[in-house]
């Protein structure tokens, strides 16, 4: 007991001195275990996140911006896809596409193929790196499973790595050690809607494991598109996961995951001027890992590949469809610690390995290929300054290496050798949480984050038709990453009188070295005899945002729940962004959400009505000759779902969408219909 | 610079406590800390019988021990725990056969007899008598309104064997 109780001490001093550094307190070990988050969000009477620190945290003393959607919300939603649920999140802006084509947009920057916001579930992310975007109808999850999103505004790469330069989506499921979430459903509705959805749990002593199956299929909204838009043929996705834990022993707990998913959509692709394709995706992965309680903290591994094969047709394209395979690989260990009695770091490594194929027939005979290894080491200091003041700290270092291993022709506007490239690039956050009383927080703080370019802007070449252009993409091998910098306040009160909670938060953001989609011509070339238009992308400036969100939130005991939200959200861009992306009008400057909710014995009632003003983006209505805004006027819109139990086990619900018109035009792409769905779910 | 941050924040820091000065223990309070405990390492489970520490000599110590054992009835369901009452004198504390003690608010001087007894049984204390968490007598406290807090004594803790997971540990308050 001395000798430790001397040891602690030195090594406390040692700590202060020069924080950040790693050391370890040799304690008594204790049972390992992933986050309960059921067990500790009954204990602290709210729900419990690690995904503002990766320690885990009570989600009214995170150092970040956090909004917490809980199953309950979900549920209250009546929505089956996971952008319709979170649309209910301040600061949030949701751009669709087609019945099950989606993009998120976090503080006023949309655009489709969403490259700033990083999506994961359950710390695994599905963010695919070909275009930098999320397949967000590929995601396999069962929404019925889903225990909480957690929706972190601003710049998070030095938690969770490159592309969380805008925000994070965290997707946290049912643990099958601790909850036994056994459920299905079905649903049928307008546009031929057929869901079917099944998560089956199973656990004992040795741990647990759970098995979920879902297929969504429907007609695509009959609205009218561009002549040069795809109409896809069956929208809709199928996916299949199995996820298991394993206590090997009281103080380790490994875990596996293993997933499928495949669907087919009509999205916007921005590396085409807009325009809507046809696209078919495939996705597998695997994943392994540990939590260890070890040394008084807890090692912890997540190892994960993923494949991905996507498929994009579009009438430009001359009837050759992009086929596009990214594969990654990576390996993250982390170690986090309580030093002393107010000190909590978090040390970490990523190893990751990625590559990517172009499949796509080409013109001229040429198969790129491109690796990327990108070695980062990360921290995470969280000091307790006094009760009432902590102060976090992160920051992350990569250092990335990319080379082209496949063949380009020859002659090639950009080398091979022009391909092999180092990218060194530092994120960081510093948050201050301040809390005077039981009813008040203030947050101050700054973040550092990175967009890295994705495959097709750094590494790629086809040669194709395009329209009537005869083109070689080849991306620009010199494009640097995009680097937010945003500064941010929020102040949060509990209101016991009205029995609410108000959130109120300012924030101004920095862009630069923003990266286009390849659309920038640079000159010609001649291969093989032919004449070919050089198509590259390039860093076309900068841009800066600032804004808010202002939210009240509450309940009664007698069953009433009401959430009324204002964002405002303003962008100007500089150098050539307002020309080749134009972010400025991409989101609504104004966006009031009003959410009621009642829950009389048995029945729930739930209503959500949203008004946003308007919103323009660039798009090409001849197949990328000419392409110029395209508007969308301000529009209100109404959603709603009533709910009934039939005993303990059973759920009948009848949800509608966009109920007031037959139609809106949500965004400057083709409008989207009123859809409504009858849902059946079972729960045991 | 620890001392300067506190002094830079003013009267505020001093004068505003997470932790008031006196309560009555509450349905919730029972349900937090036997929730809890269930992260302890050695967390006990199912039927226990929980030990109520009072001072017999002090009519408001015995008065909130009768209304918490009123409050436990026959036995009170509270996480993976049903509570049954022991009302226990300070004094024969080293004899009650319970698996935890619930400190009663007022012991004054009687709480550092129950931290002797509480190490000689390796058996965990809880109150929301923070005062004697703070002096080390009681290993953990808590209060559960307007927002639950959790505030263990490491040393005290540790004494009487009660240890938690690193990750539990990374969300209460620890002295």
């Amino acid at each position: 007991m001395t000798q430790n109780a001397v040891g602690r001490s030195a090594i406390q001093k040692t700590l202060l001195a020069v924080a950040g550094t790693a050391a370890l307190i040799l304690t008594t070990g204790a049972r390992a275990q992933s986050i309960n988050y059921g067990a500790l969000e009954q204990l602290f009477g709210e729900p419990v996140t690690t995904s503002a620190t990766g320690t885990p945290q009570r989600v009214s003393e995170v150092p970040t911006n956090m909004t917490i959607v809980t199953a309950d919300e979900i549920r209250q939603s009546g929505s089956r896809n996971i952008p319709e649920i979170i649309s209910r999140v301040p600061g949030l802006d949701i751009l669709r596409g087609g019945i099950n084509a989606f993009d998120v947009g976090v503080r006023g920057y949309q655009q489709p193929f969403q490259a700033r916001l990083l999506v994961l579930v359950d710390g695994r992310q599905v963010f695919v790196d070909d275009y930098s975007r999320t397949l967000w109808d590929n995601i396999p999850v069962n929404v019925d499973d889903i225990r909480q999103i957690e929706v972190v505004k601003g710049a998070a790469s030095a938690l969770f790595g490159s592309n969380a330069a805008g925000g994070v989506i965290n997707i946290v499921t049912y643990h099958p050690i601790y909850d036994n979430n056994n459920v299905a459903a079905i649903a049928a509705g307008t546009q031929r809607t057929r869901t079917g959805d099944a998560t089956a749990t199973f656990n004992g002593r040795w741990g647990g494991t759970k098995f979920s199956v879902g297929g969504f299929g429907a007609d695509e909204f009959n609205t009218s598109r561009f002549p040069l838009d795809s109409t896809p043929g069956h929208p809709g996705h199928v996916y299949a996961a199995n996820r298991s834990y394993f206590q090997l022993s009281p103080s380790f707990q490994g875990n596996s995951e293993f997933t499928y998913s495949t669907s087919e959509s009509s999205p916007l692709d921005s590396a085409d001027y807009y325009l809507i394709g046809d696209q078919t995706a495939v996705t597998l992965s695997a994943r392994v890992g540990f939590d260890w309680n070890v040394g008084g903290g807890v090692l912890s591994t997540n190892n994960f590949y993923n494949h991905s094969v996507v498929k994009i047709f579009e009438p430009t394209d001359g009837g050759l469809p992009y086929r596009l395979a990214t594969d990654i690989l990576v390996d993250q260990l982390q170690y986090q610690f309580k030093a002393g009695t107010d000190h909590t770091f978090r040390i970490g490594t990523e190893f990751r390995y990625e590559w990517f194929d172009s499949l796509t027939q080409q013109l001229e005979p040429q198969s790129p290929a491109t690796h990327e290894f990108d070695y980062a080491v990360s921290g995470m200091w969280a000091w307790k300054i006094a009760d009432t003041l902590t102060w976090t700290n992160a920051a992350r270092f990569d250092l990335l290496t990319l080379s082209e291993t496949g063949t380009l022709t020859n002659p090639a506007f950009f080398s091979a050798s022009d391909y092999n490239n180092t990218i060194k690039v530092w994120s960081g956050n510093s948050d201050f949480v301040y809390k005077p009383t039981d009813k008040d927080s203030f947050r101050a703080g700054y973040g550092r984050g990175v967009q890295l370019p994705s495959f097709l802007q750094n590494s790629w070449g086809i040669i194709q038709h395009f329209g009537a252009i005869t083109a070689d993409f080849q991306a620009n091998p010199k494009v640097r990453p995009t680097i937010v910098q945003d500064y941010s306040i929020d102040y949060d009160r509990h209101l016991p009188e009205i029995l609410s909670h108000v959130r109120a938060s300012i924030y101004y953001e920095t862009n630069t070295d923003i990266i286009t989609a390849m659309a920038i011509p640079v000159g010609n070339i001649v291969i093989n005899g032919t004449n070919y238009q050089v198509i590259t992308d390039e860093n076309a400036g900068s841009s800066h945002g600032w804004g808010g969100e202002v939210q009240l939130k509450g309940s009664s005991p007698e069953g009433l729940r009401w959430d009324a939200s204002y964002s405002l959200s303003r962008v100007v861009d500089r150098g050539d962004v307002p020309a080749l992306l134009d972010y400025q009008g991409s989101a609504p400057k104004h966006h009031l959400r009003l959410l009621l909710g009642y829950t009389m014995g048995s029945w729930e009632f739930d209503a959500k009505g949203e008004y946003q003003t308007s919103t323009n983006m660039l798009r090409s209505p001849d197949g990328g000759q000419t392409f110029a805004p395209v508007f969308a006027s301000p529009y209100a819109s109404l959603s709603g779902r009533i709910g009934y139990n039939i005993g303990d086990n059973w759920r009948v619900a009848i949800s509608g969408t966009n109920l007031t018109r037959k139609t809106t035009n949500v965004s400057p792409f083709p409008a989207i219909e009123r859809q409504a769905f009858l849902t059946v779910t079972g729960k045991w | 610079m620890r001392a300067l941050m506190r002094g830079l924040l003013g009267f505020g820091l001093a004068a505003i406590s997470a932790f008031p000065a006196h309560a009555d223990v509450t349905a919730k309070d029972i349900q937090v800390m036997a929730r809890a405990l269930g992260f302890a390492e050695k967390a006990p489970s199912g039927e226990i019988r929980l030990g109520i520490v009072y001072a017999p000599e002090n009519a408001a110590s015995v008065a909130q021990a009768e209304a918490v054992q009123k409050l436990l009835g026959d036995g009170l369901k509270a996480g993976n725990l049903v509570l049954k009452p022991l009302l226990v004198k300070i004094d024969e504390a080293t004899s009650a056969d319970v698996a935890a003690f619930l400190l009663i608010e007022g012991m004054g001087a009687g709480g550092a007899k129950l931290a002797a007894v509480t190490k000689a049984k390796q058996k965990p204390c809880l109150t929301i008598d923070i005062p004697q968490v703070q002096n080390g007598s009681c290993a953990m406290g808590i209060k559960s309104e307007p927002k639950v807090e959790i505030l263990v004594n490491r040393a005290a803790a540790d004494a009487s064997g009660v240890t938690f997971g690193a990750s539990f540990r990374m969300m209460i308050t620890e002295l």
